[in-house]
């Protein structure tokens, strides 16, 4: 089954702008602060996976008034390690009550013999690390019953000169292994600005009918006196540059599901819906104007 | 094959005690030893030491603040020179082995566990009150607890039944009692600690020795008689009704928190 009708044959897919859920707040949410305001709610089930005490009761609740998309950190899927089978069988089983229409995790390594590092760590972009890295995503699909994404990352160092690029490396990976991307936006225009490419030319090399989910989150500079390296922290609002890229992608694929990320400095709940909803409003008008390209009303 | 040796290499400059000055005094040379092929290495762009430094800054902060996070008096205690040392060598000698971040700090502590026992120039009450501080995220996230009871009451012949999460911890100083700016006074102390069957929250429990005696025999799965006499017989205590009297208090205060279910 391709990715495509791995996708349909799942429940309804959320579509609009949602949050990811945070310990910060999953109380909050649990008594209905939200309700009626997010499309959907994204967790990381390395949080909840062998986990017991107030969370796993909490998410259950939240789950029945809400869809849930699923996005790990942990599986290092570039990785030479092999893949760790007591953490599949615990998201499979922890997949089984929820149940996720996908699962994503980056395109990346995170540990190397046996040392769990908890980091998103570059692969070099050869044709080598996409077969590796594909047939690793495949076995990590059959092994979770579910279609798997992958997620372009944001990376500081390129792994000497390597034959692909980076987005071609993401391409081979996502044809190889026949499955979906998670197009994270302001990893792509984090890595422009810190590599000095045109986002726009990034993104053009991606075949968008494979991009099922968008990231869209704020960064910051490594060090404020020296402002030559933007980091990726998911501490801050998003930036207008990065709008512009999450409206270039949905005027193009139409509806999907965009997760705007916050990790650090996380505001008050209220606050960051309030920032939802300005992402959405970008989210909506590129909608209307992909509409509009379609000969469809808004 | 050469792509391998590229994430061998990457992950060395992360995890090796040495990497930091390797990495900066030669670059190309440190991939070399680790196996990258020299053209390869040739090709990594000028600024591949220092970003190398952020991705290690990086991995290493992110470790760090977790253990702040679960131990943050310890973490005082310390001081973040040592605390960075710490986290450098654990990095290098064992590392976070599970995929879940949230048992960073567990997996520091095992790996510390017999180096700070015997590191003079630690407080002696520093180990007691790391493990202290990580036993509210260990039971608050344990997996067990909230078992249905048995139904059945406590029975002489019987062991009893506890909640999954109830652990009984002894320590040589009350850590209980420390502060940020405080250190634990120094006395032989046993909690009790379980997780809250309707807040979640860990609740500590200060034990007589003679409660701690019957507790864990009784977590040892001795029936009840046996555990009672077998404490007295340990602390050279009578079994009398004082004796029993203060236990069947005991056993009430367990039983209302939810700690205790009944017989098993």
């Amino acid at each position: 089954m391709s990715f495509r009708a791995g996708i349909a044959a799942r429940a309804a897919v959320p579509t609009g702008v949602g949050l990811g859920l945070r310990s910060t707040f999953l109380a909050e949410v649990d008594r209905g602060a939200a309700d009626g305001r997010v499309p959907f709610w994204e967790i990381s089930p390395d949080n909840y996976v062998a986990r017991g005490g107030s969370r796993p009761a909490r998410l259950a609740r939240v789950a029945e008034r809400f869809p849930i998309l699923s996005h790990g950190l942990s599986l290092s899927l570039g990785g030479l390690d092999p893949l760790d089978a007591d953490f599949l069988s615990g998201l499979h089983g922890f997949f089984e009550q929820l149940p996720p229409p996908w699962h994503s995790d980056h395109l990346c390594f995170s540990g190397h013999d046996g040392k769990m590092l908890h980091d998103l760590l570059p692969l070099p972009w050869t044709t080598a690390s996409a077969k590796r890295v594909a047939a690793r995503v495949r076995e990590v699909s059959q092994r979770l019953a579910r279609p798997m994404l992958v997620e372009n990352i944001s990376y500081y160092l390129s792994l000497g000169s390597t034959p692909l690029d980076e987005a071609a490396f993401v391409v081979e990976v996502l044809e190889r292994a026949d499955c979906g991307l998670l197009l994270d936006v302001n990893n792509v225009f984090v890595n422009a600005a810190n590599h000095g490419f045109d986002p726009l030319e990034w993104l053009a090399q991606i075949p968008l009918d494979r991009v099922v989910q968008l990231h869209i989150a704020g960064h910051e500079f490594w060090d404020d006196e020296r402002r030559d390296l933007i980091v990726d922290t998911h501490g801050a609002p998003v930036r207008s540059e990065v709008d512009a890229l999450l409206s270039w992608v949905v005027e193009r694929t139409g509806a999907l599901p965009v997760l705007l990320e916050r990790d650090e400095n996380i505001p008050p709940l209220q606050e960051l819906l309030a920032e939802r909803d300005r992402v959405d409003s970008v989210y909506q008008a590129a909608l209307a104007r992909h509409a509009a390209h379609q000969g469809d009303p808004a | 094959m050469s792509e391998e040796a590229l994430i061998r290499a990457f992950a060395a400059s992360v995890i090796e005690l040495d990497a930091p000055e390797a990495v900066k005094a030669d670059v190309r040379g440190f991939f070399a030893r680790h196996g990258v092929a020299p053209e390869l290495a040739a090709g990594l762009p000028e600024a591949a030491a220092e970003r190398l430094a952020i991705y290690r800054t990086m991995v290493h902060s992110r470790l760090r603040a977790a253990v702040v996070d679960f131990l943050p008096k310890t973490a005082a205690r310390l001081g973040r020179p040592r605390l960075r040392r710490e986290i450098e060598q654990f990095v290098a000698e064992a590392a976070p082995s599970a995929p879940y971040f949230w048992r960073v700090t567990g997996e520091f502590l095992v790996w510390a566990q017999p180096r700070w026992a015997v590191d003079a120039t630690l407080p002696d009450f520093l180990l007691d009150l790391a493990l202290h501080e990580w036993s509210d995220a260990e039971i608050g996230n344990d997996p067990a607890g909230g078992e249905a009871a048995s139904g059945k009451p406590l029975a002489l012949d019987q062991p009893v039944q506890f909640d999954g999460t109830v652990r009984l911890r002894r320590y040589g100083w009350a850590v209980h009692r420390a502060t940020e700016t405080e250190p634990p006074p120094p006395e032989p102390t046993a909690l009790l600690l379980y997780r809250d069957r309707t807040e979640h929250l860990v609740k500590t429990l200060e034990l007589t020795p003679r409660a701690a005696a019957v507790t864990s025999r009784l977590l040892a799965g001795e029936p009840l008689q046996a555990a009672l006499m077998g404490a007295c017989a340990e602390l050279g205590v009578a079994l009398d009704d004082e004796f029993l009297a203060a236990m069947a208090g005991y056993f009430a205060d367990l039983a209302e928190r939810g700690a205790l279910l009944g017989a098993a």
